[in-house]
């Protein structure tokens, strides 16, 4: 049984369809990004994901469990990290800390502690005067502190620097090492993500157009690229499913989604060159045409 | 609880400064004693009074405030995801803020009270609240004054939080939340001006408590219901808000109007207590009125046809209430019913029946009487009406409400107009003096005069009587009985000159007379045992009746010719013991005596004869009236309780 499951999952505001009828399940112990540009409807799953809104239709199954109807019980053993901090302004790390302790049965207090002296955060500075860095590390420092069977991360890089970037997946590489927790993470930091995810999704508006283990992703997705006098190269890569063709000079560069190494070079034309792509290159030609959702 | 706590306590730590605050602030009012002009003694009632208004209205601040922001700001700026994303169920995010809201508000207050109280044991809370800073209403306890403003406290913290939700989530439910206000303020406002309207006092309070619990409970319910389902969605939990308020809101108005028109639809057979007002001198028709069961003391008016059972009831409420008047001819009813409601006395507009129309509604006349309180006098023929108002007599035709006479009433005899008949169709009299004054004090009587008023004409003063004590007219308007103050003898008048046409050998200070139904008259004499005396038309004793432990004879109708319904009450320990009366149906004729009944008393007094069903009707106790056969004595319940 997943960890986590969503069968058919649609959010509606008013007219706007923000998902449509998304289905998806992380394994135990798994990776798990969620990429989509903004507005793709990323945050609402989130927001479905951990029962803070109710679908329109639909089911989510955390642990096993409705969480819309079982959110507190369910949620005593999933660690959220919101996009945006939340906590209180006026509350201090320290005090956060100390009021989340009373929420669950088991907490690390100690472990909050060191990993926010890792992040260098004031432990007795007001939240709202912390950074947006210290902030996201903050949340990420209480999120981890009840040894959570399955972490939650949405955007928890938004906003951040190279450093804070950087820490946070170090933070979440060595969570991931200790325990084998259950990892589910929007992101746009597809570099970063990239070092982690076992597996990937791709939201494009509210639909969900990929979904697929990371290995297996960056095996079928190659670029081409051919002179452009030998136009008739661009026929035989119809087998391929070209997601983008485009122009480069005297050159064509074409993005195909269904690359077979063998295949390609019994049938392939002289001048070819094939080259592996970075998954932000490979959510760049899944995403990248069309206007920016608002 | 564990999460109930957690955020509770949340709240109250972030805003423990406010705790101290209220400290200080208490000690303001220590200072105003020191105030020029506040005088030593009234230095304390100052301090008290200052305290108390500086706690309520920080109480009452706060609760607006904390509860407007407590929740809504926090789903506003995105903040209460803080909770929904910890092992922290909806409910307990609500209560707890909530509570924390509640708790603060209230506690600042006490706490502002706090160095005024330690410092005066005899604060009066209750006593101030009501003698100084709340001029309706009075408080008699410290724990009630506590109650109601531990109560307004969490309606303030419950409606601002409902409030505040609607305008910061910017939904088109905000339509919603104004339809809602205004439909359920209509509803709720109908139903309660209907009861008003009929002097449904008690059932009016009943109704606005109940709306009162309801509008708590959805409060309650609703707020709870914006945090539970809507969580961290603004718009969705004011959708679930709205939905939720404005549906048991709405419910709760519909069961007030349905409770309103439940309690208007008390029928005669409803009343458990039960009296008659008026009867008709002709005909089957009178009037009843009494409380009905299980409807907040609501009195209801109704005219009956004992007959058929049919009746008609009148929009008449207490505070304006006066027994509808039947014409002479049995065929009219007529009454006046408020215009702007029961709450204070005002306008009134004359409203007729037709009895004789089995189909017939109350007929609204157009004819209307500003003066509040106004005595009614309707022809035989019932198409005339005389009223007595403000000082003025008036004679108008029905139901065109043409004036046909009109004057002002002399004040020093006629300041209590509560007697008026018809001569005929064109002129009515108006009967008045000291004699009505129930001042025994009054050592020097005036005089019993009777003026008349002539359709086209003036009032002519046309009788005065000196030195009388009880006149009574007679049924033709043509004499008045009345007792001679000097020596107590009874004499009869002329009504039209008020010459003395007879002294009836009958005296004393106590005794009463009245005239009967045939033109009869009846004298009840005696202290210790009483006698009736009855003398015919022409002044001849006819007949005397004895009743030997009687300590007070109350005369009834005649239900048939000689016959004459009696009823004698035994001595209580301290008054005549009605509740024993002993009702007896008497032969003028024979001399014979009929026992009707014990606790039972007439309806009617003796003016009212056979074709009149009134004399033929007995109070049986507070709750039936019956009806009993001159010839069998045969008693049948005709209103109020059926059985026992």
């Amino acid at each position: 049984m997943n960890p986590i499951a969503l069968e058919g999952l649609t959010v509606r505001y008013g007219r706007c369809l923000a998902l449509d009828d998304v289905s998806l399940g992380v394994p135990e112990g798994a990776v798990y990004a969620l990429l989509g540009r903004n507005g793709a409807g990323k945050s609402s799953l989130v927001r479905c994901l951990v029962g803070e809104q109710k679908p329109a239709a639909g089911r989510v199954s955390l642990l096993g469990r409705n969480v819309w109807q079982e959110r507190a019980s369910i949620l005593a053993e999933v660690g959220v990290v919101p996009e945006e901090p939340d906590m209180p302004p006026a509350m201090t790390p320290r005090q956060v800390a100390r009021f989340c302790s009373r929420l669950y049965p088991h907490w690390d207090a100690a472990g909050v502690e060191a990993r926010l002296k890792r992040f260098a955060v004031p432990r007795d500075t007001p939240f709202g005067r912390l950074s947006k860095g210290q902030k996201g590390h903050v949340s990420l420092a209480l999120a981890l502190a009840f040894t959570p069977r399955v972490l939650v991360l949405d955007d928890p890089t938004l906003g951040l620097d190279a450093v804070a970037r950087k820490a946070v997946f170090e933070e979440l590489i060595g969570e991931l090492a200790d325990r084998g927790t259950t990892v589910f993470m929007t992101t746009h930091d597809l570099a970063g993500v990239e070092r982690i995810a076992d597996r990937v999704a791709v939201l494009r508006q509210g639909k969900l157009v990929l979904d697929e283990e990371m290995e297996a992703l960056k095996r079928r997705f190659r670029r081409i690229s051919f002179p452009r006098s030998q136009t008739a190269e661009a026929s035989r890569l119809e087998a391929l499913a070209p997601v983008a063709v485009a122009s480069r000079g005297l050159a064509v560069e074409a993005v195909v989604s269904n690359y077979d190494e063998e295949r390609f070079r019994a049938a392939g034309p002289e001048g070819r060159e094939v080259s592996a792509l970075t998954l932000e290159e490979i959510f760049i030609a899944l995403t990248g045409e069309g206007e920016e959702q608002p | 609880m564990r999460g109930f706590l957690a955020v509770f306590e949340r709240e109250l730590v972030e805003r423990r400064l406010l705790a101290a605050a209220a400290l200080l602030l208490g000690l303001v009012p220590l200072t105003t004693p020191l105030l020029p002009g506040t005088g030593q003694r009234g230095g304390p009632e100052v301090r008290n009074a200052t305290a108390l208004a500086l706690a309520l209205c920080f109480s009452f601040g706060l609760a607006l405030l904390l509860g407007a922001s407590i929740i809504a700001r926090d789903l506003a700026e995105r903040r209460l995801g803080f909770y929904f994303s910890r092992p922290i169920g909806g409910w307990a995010v609500w209560s707890g803020k909530l509570a924390a809201a509640f708790v603060l508000a209230l506690s600042v207050g006490v706490l502002i009270l706090l160095p005024a109280t330690a410092i005066d044991r005899r604060f009066d809370l209750g006593g101030l609240l009501s003698a100084r800073l709340i001029p309706f209403g009075t408080f008699p306890s410290v724990a009630l004054s506590a109650l109601l403003w531990v109560a307004t406290v969490l309606l303030l913290v419950l409606l601002s939080h409902a409030a505040g939700v609607a305008l910061r989530s910017r939904s088109p439910w905000l339509l919603l939340d104004f339809a809602g206000l205004g439909l359920v303020g209509w509803l709720a406002s109908a139903a309660a001006r209907r009861l008003i309207f009929v002097g449904a006092l008690g059932a009016a309070a009943v109704a606005t408590a109940g709306l009162l619990v309801a509008g708590l409970l959805a409060l309650i319910a609703g707020g709870a219901n914006q945090v539970l389902g809507g969580r961290t969605d603004l718009r969705r939990g004011h959708r679930l808000q709205s939905l939720t308020l404005w549906g048991t809101l709405l419910t709760a108005s519909l069961l007030a109007q349905g409770y309103a028109s439940w309690v208007l639809a008390a029928e005669p057979e409803d009343l458990d207590k039960v009296y008659i007002a008026a009867g008709a001198s002709r005909g089957p028709w009178i009037s009843i009125t009494g409380a009905a069961a299980h409807r907040a003391e609501y009195q209801p008016d109704f005219l009956l046809n004992v007959s058929s059972g049919r009746f008609v009831r009148l929009q008449t409420p207490r505070s304006f209430w006066a027994p509808p008047r039947f014409s002479a001819d049995g065929r009219w009813a007529a009454w006046l019913e408020p215009r702007e409601g029961a709450l204070r006395p005002g306008p009134s507009e004359l409203v007729r029946l037709d009895l004789r129309d089995p189909r017939s509604q109350p007929e609204r006349t157009g004819i209307t009487y500003s003066q509040p309180f106004p005595t009614l006098a309707l022809s035989a023929d019932g198409g005339r009406v005389a009223v007595a108002a403000g000082g003025r007599l008036t004679l108008e035709e029905v139901p065109s409400g043409r004036l046909l006479a009109s004057a002002e009433l002399p004040r020093e005899l006629f300041r209590y107009e509560d007697s008026l008949r018809f001569v005929d169709s064109n002129r009515v009299q108006i009967l008045g003096g000291d004699l009505f004054s129930k001042d025994a004090a009054i050592n020097e009587p005036g005089p019993f005069e009777v003026a008349e008023l002539k359709a086209g004409g003036g009032l002519v003063r046309i009788a005065r009587i000196e030195q009388v004590a009880d006149p009574r007219v007679s049924g033709d308007g043509t004499r008045i009985l009345a007792r001679r103050r000097s020596d107590q003898r009874w004499l009869v008048f002329d009504a039209g000159t008020g010459a003395v046409l007879a002294e009836l050998p009958a005296a004393g200070d106590r005794s009463k007379g009245a005239f009967l139904a045939d033109g009869r008259m009846a004298i009840v004499t005696g202290a210790r045992e009483k006698e009736l005396q009855i003398f015919s038309p022409a002044f001849v004793p006819e007949r005397t009746f004895r009743f030997k432990t009687a300590m007070a004879v109350r005369l009834g109708g005649q239900p048939a010719p000689d016959r004459l319904v009696v009823a004698t009450a035994p001595r209580g320990p301290e008054a005549s013991r009605w509740d024993l009366s002993r009702t007896m149906l008497l032969d003028l004729a024979t001399g014979s005596v009929r026992r009707l009944g014990i606790g039972m008393l007439p309806v009617t007094g003796p003016h009212c004869g056979p074709e009149s069903i009134a004399s033929r009707l007995l109070q049986r106790g507070e709750d039936r009236l019956v009806q009993f056969d001159p010839e069998t004595g045969k008693q049948t319940v005709i209103a109020g309780r059926r059985s026992g």
